[in-house]
């Protein structure tokens, strides 16, 4: 980069001294389309498909009663909170973002990927019918004017897959957009060199968001809250490789989700509690699944908040999903931020590293770490079978299936791969596909007595 | 001992009677708007046609789309495991059933069988209508031709036309537009078919296609679909007799297993 700069600066003279601006801005002089009139009727949609999905969870068995604080939380209070600390908040998309560099910079992270169905309608006014429902969805959030979308002065979105690229160009003409460059050969040492140059660009700008400089001193601190979180999400994780199953799928994720927007400290002691719980329910052999029921695997696309029409399914049909392998689930704050040297270097270096390489996302090329790690959790977790969820037009996992089914076969681990979106309207034959998974698999298990 | 199976599809009900040994009837009827009323006909029919009293029978198990939506019936199970278990019993000519292609109202599948007949892998069309019955039931009407009569009148062709679009609604306006340059009906028959199949060959391939292949549903009965599928996957294909009986008979053996075990 120096070298360019130079050869540049000897043929233009010193016009590349200035850094240039990163932000994307609105193109045009004119208002973006939005509907601000529609904001509160939305507000109260989502709010009920929340309230929806807690009903059914709160009624389950056995459910934790440390649960309650993520209920709360996800239906309520956090929005004022973060209104009333007075702090900058930013908005980010995927699971590349390192919440180390913002919480150094006192600012608040909220990962935006949305899972509602009734705001992907708006959104398809500007992009195109045929882009994956997280995408319109979450787009569909800012020109609602929806909370936590609407707290959010800048976005950072990765130039992870084609959906999100082109998203954040037309999320430019609401907010201010950072787009985050990503390499896409995820192991070569050009990668890693340009994602640490990214890392620290993406920290100077934080810096003059935030307007104030990150210490070495606010790196380390941030740099070892963070990892307390993971620390608790680890043990959660650890817990859920009990035979008695202990929580379902439905609260894992969403405890997950509510890590998006919650306080990273508040959310910790939570899920430690959480957890206490849960170690006493094992012991006394408590659990929310019966003995016998088939565990699965859940891979593939985001069942993001509240879309958990996939789990309804596979909870109806009687079956359990043990763990995910999903950047909502699983993935979104599993790896640690593994720190050598307490230098701003080597904290930014660690923190680059956390971020890239671990990535099991399907925008990058070679991507062997995710199959590795998929029949790693298969048997961690003595699954039975997976499901591999696509949410149509998600072209990245839809095109890894065929290579996640050959690595099955080889393992004799049934698959059921499932395409669908966020609407309902595809319930009835997808319950008729996953109940004939289930068929399958208990023939299968009587054959092997 | 006697059980019942009933598959209620989205075009047509059907019932079949079993003995633990062979058939002892069947009936069938459109589905409409009322899947418990269509259950209830046909299961009745099915027992006055053959003078059986419903007192003999010991067991029903109900399948199909509508399985959940009748009140008849002990217990239910999928149309992919009623389908297996019909195909596996009624078996093929050429030897153990390794694949089962079913082509009805709304749903297409194919389904790969290990030995014993046992489920190894199955695809399902999802939620669109390309490649179903119901695609075909469409073309028929803009067409102006019976169902039944599709078969035939694609045999008729020497020079299919490419239907380039498998939805539903585009196909209909593709085939709109053919009409009005006066393509033989013949030749956009043939297409349809071959666009059907390919569909159908798409999820083949997914399972990987092995022999002996067998093809039933309502689909199964028409000779140009049976056609273009054995000329795409390049293997001869079995279609059985009353081959749209095929899941409800699977629905009755599953329920004659059920009873078995019961009185043990």
């Amino acid at each position: 980069m120096q070298v360019l700069n130079n050869v540049k600066r000897a043929l233009l003279g010193d016009v590349t001294q200035e850094k240039e601006n990163p932000i994307l801005e609105r193109r045009y002089e004119e208002e973006p389309y939005s509907e601000p009139g529609k904001t509160e009727e939305f507000r109260k949609k989502i709010l009920n498909a929340s309230m929806q999905n807690l009903k059914s969870m709160q009624s389950k068995k056995n459910r934790p009663k440390a649960m309650a604080y993520f209920d709360k939380i996800v239906t309520g209070s956090r929005e004022e909170e973060i209104k009333k600390s007075g702090k900058k908040v930013l908005g980010y998309f995927c699971s590349f973002i390192p919440e180390e560099i913002l919480y150094a910079a006192d600012v608040i992270p909220i990962r935006l990927c949305a899972g509602s169905f009734d705001t992907m309608d708006v959104a398809e006014g500007i992009l195109p019918r045929d882009v994956c429902p997280m995408v319109k969805s979450s787009f569909g959030f800012k020109v609602l004017g929806l909370p936590l979308m609407e707290l959010c002065e800048i976005a950072v979105v990765p130039t992870s897959c084609d959906a999100k690229k082109k998203m954040g160009y037309y999320l430019a003409d609401y907010m201010p957009v950072w787009m985050l460059h990503l390499p896409h050969k995820k192991d070569s040492d050009k990668s890693v060199k340009l994602w640490l140059e990214e890392m620290y660009d993406f920290k100077d700008a934080v810096e003059k968001f935030a307007g104030k400089k990150i210490s070495k001193k606010a790196l380390e601190d941030s740099t070892k809250l963070l990892r307390k979180r993971t620390d608790a999400f680890r043990r959660f994780l650890e817990l859920r490789k009990a035979k008695l199953i202990p929580i379902s799928e439905k609260d894992f994720l969403l405890v997950v989700y509510v890590s998006f927007f919650d306080d990273a400290e508040r959310w910790t002691k939570n899920v430690s509690l959480l957890c206490d719980e849960i170690e006493k329910n094992i012991e006394r052999g408590i659990g929310v699944h019966s003995k016998d029921t088939i565990r699965l695997l859940l891979t593939g696309s985001a069942t993001i908040w509240p879309n958990f029409k996939i789990l309804d399914i596979i909870e109806k049909a009687g079956m359990a999903i043990a763990v995910d392998q999903s950047c909502v689930g699983t993935w979104h704050l599993y790896e640690p931020v593994e720190v050598e040297e307490y230098s701003l270097p080597g904290l930014m270096q660690a923190i680059a590293e956390r971020y890239l390489s671990p990535s099991i996302c399907p925008c990058f090329t070679v991507n062997d770490d995710r199959f590795d790690n998929l029949t790693e959790l298969i048997k961690a977790y003595e699954v039975d079978g997976v499901i591999y969820h696509i949410l149509r037009l998600c072209q990245l996992f839809d095109m890894e299936a065929e290579t996640v089914k050959k690595i099955l076969e080889k393992e004799n681990i049934p698959m059921l791969k499932v395409v669908t979106d966020y609407s309902k309207e595809d319930v009835g034959q997808l319950s008729t596909r996953i109940e004939a998974f289930k068929e399958m698999i208990l023939i299968r298990e009587e054959g092997e007595k | 001992m006697i059980t019942a199976g009933i598959d209620v599809g989205s075009v047509t009900t059907k019932c079949v009677l079993f003995d633990g040994k062979k058939v002892l009837g069947k009936a069938l009827t459109q589905t409409k708007a009322d899947p418990n009323l269509a259950a209830e006909f046909v299961y009745k029919k099915a027992l006055e046609e053959n003078k059986i009293s419903k007192e003999k029978i010991s067991f029903i198990v109900s399948t199909g789309y509508g399985r959940r939506a009748i009140d008849y019936g002990n217990t239910s199970v999928t149309e992919i495991m009623a389908n297996a278990t019909g195909a596996y019993w009624v078996g093929c000519p050429k030897g153990e059933i390794k694949t089962i292609i079913d082509l009805g109202g709304q749903d297409s599948k194919v389904i790969a069988l290990e030995k014993g007949g046992h489920i190894r892998n199955f695809v399902m069309n999802d939620k669109c209508s390309a490649g179903t019955g119901r695609f075909l039931e469409n073309m028929a009407n803009v067409l102006g031709v019976s169902l039944e009569e599709l078969g035939s009148f694609s045999l008729k062709s020497k020079n299919p036309i490419a239907i380039n679009s498998t939805c539903t609604v585009f196909a209909e306006s593709e085939i709109i537009s053919l009409i009005s340059k006066r393509a033989k009906k013949e030749d956009i028959i043939a297409g349809l078919h071959i666009s059907i199949s390919k569909k159908i060959v798409h999820m083949a391939r997914e399972l990987g296609v092995r022999e002996p292949v067998f093809f039933d549903g309502g689909g199964s009965k028409n000779i140009g679909i049976k056609k273009a599928l054995e000329n795409a996957l390049g293997v001869e294909i079995y279609v059985p007799e009353n081959s749209q009986f095929i899941i409800a008979l699977g629905a009755a053996i599953v329920a004659f297993k059920l009873a078995t075990k019961q009185q043990k």
